[in-house]
């Protein structure tokens, strides 16, 4: 469904990535893990078309997407979220989700059609009760889950999840990875998923790649990629069993 | 075209862009260490030449001496400025961001002189005409060199080098430049960024004093005039890099000797607009950074 | 369709205007309709400039270039060839829309202050060059003796009057659907978060682009009828700071980014500053001064303008009825 193939991007010197090779089949969930400035979001803003690769393509359902801006990007299906979270502040949740119901895929066609599809996501990602409250009174927690509501309304067929769990507490990450899994299950939904969260990674991913550098170290299914060598040595520390 | 008249034309570009320099100088300083588009400060240098000219005309005194004046009233006029409505805005977060709030209530600050100057004084363009060491000009050669315009140049120079020295050898000057680095982490070391703030702005006020003076000897005093020199600021800013003493030098240097160039072959109204097309060609091809800039206010 | 309070006051506000000329054989003195005229002229550009100024987030400064082209389009066209306004406003608009695009597309690149300032380095250039090509514009003398064939020299006043009336309400309107529609929320995106909404799908440029437009076909086709109204325009009667500043202050004291707040803006600022210019201290500039402190303490204390005051400190574009929209 996704693939990159050799994507390349540097920034002054400073080469993010590195000849990165990436596949996301259609109903997977792909863990994408590795330290800090390993080049994870920088590889999410090239396929989202925030930046253009300097060499590589990205391909999705067959079409290349590389060098597109990112409004087309959207329109053909790929929703994402971003680590610091950035939403409409002085407006309300649902005015945050309507935007994405007029623009994305759903293609509302007044506003009435679009806030009734906007109140559709807004079910989905428990905020439903908060739907007329400015966004800048929501804790962390709802404004991630408003950030996937918004994702979600434009009806992708990819989600790109940029550390949707940093800094919620278990129970939090318990919620977050059930949604995750429901967005696949239910909404048929590609994942692609940033994490840090290790116990969440390892739950949901059908499988992980591993980044250090800018360059993909590693490739599998959890218990694979736990036990290798390389991974251990970069980022995890200690075998994870 | 004789020689000497591309010469004299190149010269008087250079003098001329000494002193958009110094105009500029102010700009840049603010913009790079408080991240504030000074759009006031235009006014105030009218203000500072429509003072100079009161004093000259009403009590014959001369500019450069007025200077003693004019200075100390503009730093506290600044710092006052400063205080009350610039220093409020960064405790408030609302729907616009910093940079155009300052923006806003600087025009504020702008349009409210104009209307101080255009009460106090109308909207006739006054001028002060005047000689120094009994000749309007000396020549080098066959090339005229206005003898006023090359005193403003020297003046301009001086005041470069004293910002320079400030903001390099001075406690209070490396404290200034570190808060434009990287405010919290001054903060951290003891630096009180409020107070760094206001020795900004107040040195911004030392210098729209000697900027008016230098208006008020060499261009007619008209209280709607200063928007073409805010405007020019800006392109030397934009061109020569936010924050760089050294850049918004050459950048202005190179602004006035090109439009002095374009003067000599067009019409005046083109040697302004080239201005405009070199900003928009800047903006697109360095946007925020131009030919020098650099982060923080350096003394290169 | 819902229909807001805010609407339901412009509404009445609207019937209200329409009916008075019909006061003064009652003895509506005509001060009153001329002051009401310069209020509708300058809500009009108030509303124009909140396109992109508040709705979209840009402040532009230098909105007086367009009142410009449209003010001498209009009063060269009439000068030269008495052709009367109604056909050559149009005209003067679609040609400053025209420019905006061009211009529209470099500036509205830059974020912020930028585009501020960039927007004023246009403006001050096109007044330089309308000063200096006498051959087209006539220079600083102005263009004189501008009267239009159409418009009946007794009773003008009134004529006027109704016009303007009706620019205001047609950009008030035109405000009204911006908040209501895709456009507007699409604007919104932009205005609060633009690196978000690419990402939603929204093409921000091609969107920025339209507001800069509509504004400049608003603001031009208000200059287009200024000219024959004011008979005699110069380079300082519209290409003036006070054409620039004037919507600005409106648009942020009455409330940016909503369709009344302008039109609160200019019915107050106006009044006052015609107040002060005529009774308080006659012939000066002297609104320039509580104009240049209001400007900077709206913004520091009540920056979504007095319509805060009525509705809470939220900015939501839509309201409905009953719905809560506290901060």
């Amino acid at each position: 469904m996704l693939s990159g193939k050799n994507v390349c991007r540097s920034f002054g010197g400073l080469k993010a990535l590195d000849g990165v090779d990436f596949e996301l089949n259609k109903g997977e969930i792909l863990g994408l893990i590795g330290p800090n400035g390993s080049g994870k979001t920088t590889l999410f803003n090239v396929i989202s078309g925030i930046y253009r690769p300097d060499r590589g393509e990205v391909m999705f359902k067959g079409q290349r997407i590389s060098g597109l801006p990112p409004h087309k990007i959207a329109k053909l299906g790929i929703g994402r979220t971003f680590q610091i979270v950035k939403p409409f502040e002085y407006a309300t949740v649902s005015q945050n989700v309507v935007v994405a119901s007029l623009y994305g895929r759903a293609e509302a066609r007044s506003l009435i059609e679009a806030e009734k599809e906007a109140f559709k996501w807004l079910e989905f990602t428990g905020l439903i009760e908060k739907k007329g409250i400015l966004v800048r009174n929501l804790t962390i927690a709802q404004r991630r889950s408003l950030e996937v509501a918004r994702a979600l309304a434009l009806i992708p067929d990819v989600m790109l999840l940029d550390e949707v769990m940093a800094g919620l507490n278990p129970v939090e990450v318990d919620n977050a990875s059930r949604m995750i899994r429901r967005i696949r299950d239910e909404l048929n939904i590609s994942v692609f998923l940033v994490e840090h969260v290790m116990r969440a990674v390892m739950g949901l991913s059908d499988r992980i790649i591993v980044l250090n550098q800018g360059r993909k170290i590693a490739e599998g299914n959890a218990s694979a990629i736990a036990n290798n060598r390389a991974v251990v040595e970069a980022y995890l520390g200690e075998p994870y069993a | 075209m004789e020689l000497s008249s591309i010469v004299q034309t190149l010269l008087n570009g250079i003098l001329l862009g000494g002193i958009y320099a110094t105009v500029a100088l102010a700009v840049s300083l603010i913009w790079g260490i408080v991240k504030v588009v000074h759009i006031g400060y235009g006014a105030m240098c009218m203000l500072a030449a429509y003072l100079t000219y009161w004093l000259y005309m009403g009590y014959g005194v001369e500019p450069f001496a007025s200077l003693i004046l004019t200075i100390p009233i503009f730093f506290v006029l600044s710092c006052i400025i400063q205080g009350v409505l610039i220093r409020p805005i960064f405790k408030k977060t609302g729907q616009f961001d910093i940079g155009l709030v300052s923006l806003i209530i600087l025009f504020g600050v702008a349009i409210f002189l104009e209307g101080l100057m255009l009460g106090l004084w109308t909207s006739d363009p006054r001028a002060i005409s005047i000689t120094y060491f009994g000749a309007s000009q000396i020549w080098i050669g066959s090339i005229a060199v206005s003898v006023v315009k090359l005193l403003t140049f020297i003046t301009g120079i001086i005041c470069f080098l004293f910002v320079y020295l400030f903001m390099q050898r001075t406690r209070l000057g490396k404290a200034i430049r570190a808060v434009s680095q990287n405010k919290d982490a001054a903060a951290l070391m003891g630096v009180n960024t409020n107070y760094a703030y206001m020795l900004a702005f107040g040195i911004t006020g030392i210098l729209a004093a000697v900027t008016g003076m230098m208006i008020s000897i060499l261009f007619t005093v008209w209280a709607s005039g200063y928007w073409t020199w805010i405007v020019k600021s800006f392109m030397i800013v934009a061109l020569g890099g936010v924050g760089s003493v050294f850049g918004t030098l050459i950048a202005a240097l190179i602004l006035g000797t090109i439009e002095s160039m374009t003067g000599l072959v067009f019409r005046f109204v083109y040697s302004q607009v080239i201005g405009v097309i070199i900003l928009v060609l800047i903006i697109y091809i360095r946007p925020g950074v131009g030919l020098f800039g650099k982060k923080e206010v350096s003394g290169s | 369709m819902k229909i807001s309070s805010s609407l339901k006051i412009l509404g009445i506000f609207a019937i209200i205007s329409v009916i008075m000329p019909l006061l003064m054989p009652l003895g509506l003195p005509v001060f009153i309709i001329v002051l009401l005229s310069y209020i509708f002229i300058y809500a009009t550009l108030s509303q124009s400039w909140n396109y992109i100024g508040g709705y979209t987030g840009y402040v532009l400064f230098g909105a007086n270039m367009f009142f410009g082209i449209g003010a001498y389009v209009t009063a060269l066209l009439l000068y030269h060839y008495g052709v009367s306004v109604f056909v050559t406003a149009f005209l003067g608009a679609f040609l400053a829309a025209g420019f905006a695009l061009l211009i529209g597309r470099p500036t509205l690149r830059l974020r912020g202050p930028y585009f501020s300032i960039a927007t004023l380095a246009v403006s001050t250039t096109l007044s330089l060059f309308v000063m200096s090509e006498l051959w087209l514009t006539m220079g600083s003398r102005g263009v004189p003796n501008l009267w239009d064939p159409i418009i009946p020299r007794v009773g003008r006043e009134i004529a006027y009057y109704y016009i303007f009336l009706t620019l205001m309400m047609a950009s008030a309107l035109v405000g009204w659907k911006i908040e209501n529609s895709k456009f507007g929320y699409g604007l919104l995106a932009i205005r609060q978060n633009e690196d978000t909404a690419p990402v939603l799908g929204i093409d921000t440029t091609n969107l920025k682009v339209r507001a800069f437009m509509l504004c400049a076909f608003f603001t031009a086709l208000t200059g287009a009828f200024y000219s024959p109204y004011m008979t005699w325009i110069s380079p300082d009667s519209v290409l003036s700071m006070d054409i620039t500043l004037s919507p600005i202050l409106m648009a942020l004291f009455g409330g940016a980014g909503t369709f009344f707040g302008p039109i609160i803006g200019a019915f107050l600022l106006e009044s006052l500053k015609r107040y002060i210019i005529f009774y308080l201290v006659p012939g000066s500039s002297a609104h320039l001064l509580p104009f240049g402190v209001l400007l900077a303490f709206v913004m520091l204390y009540l920056p979504n303008g007095i319509i805060s005051l009525f509705r809470g400190r939220g900015f939501a574009l839509v309201r409905r009825k009953g719905e809560a929209n506290k901060s």
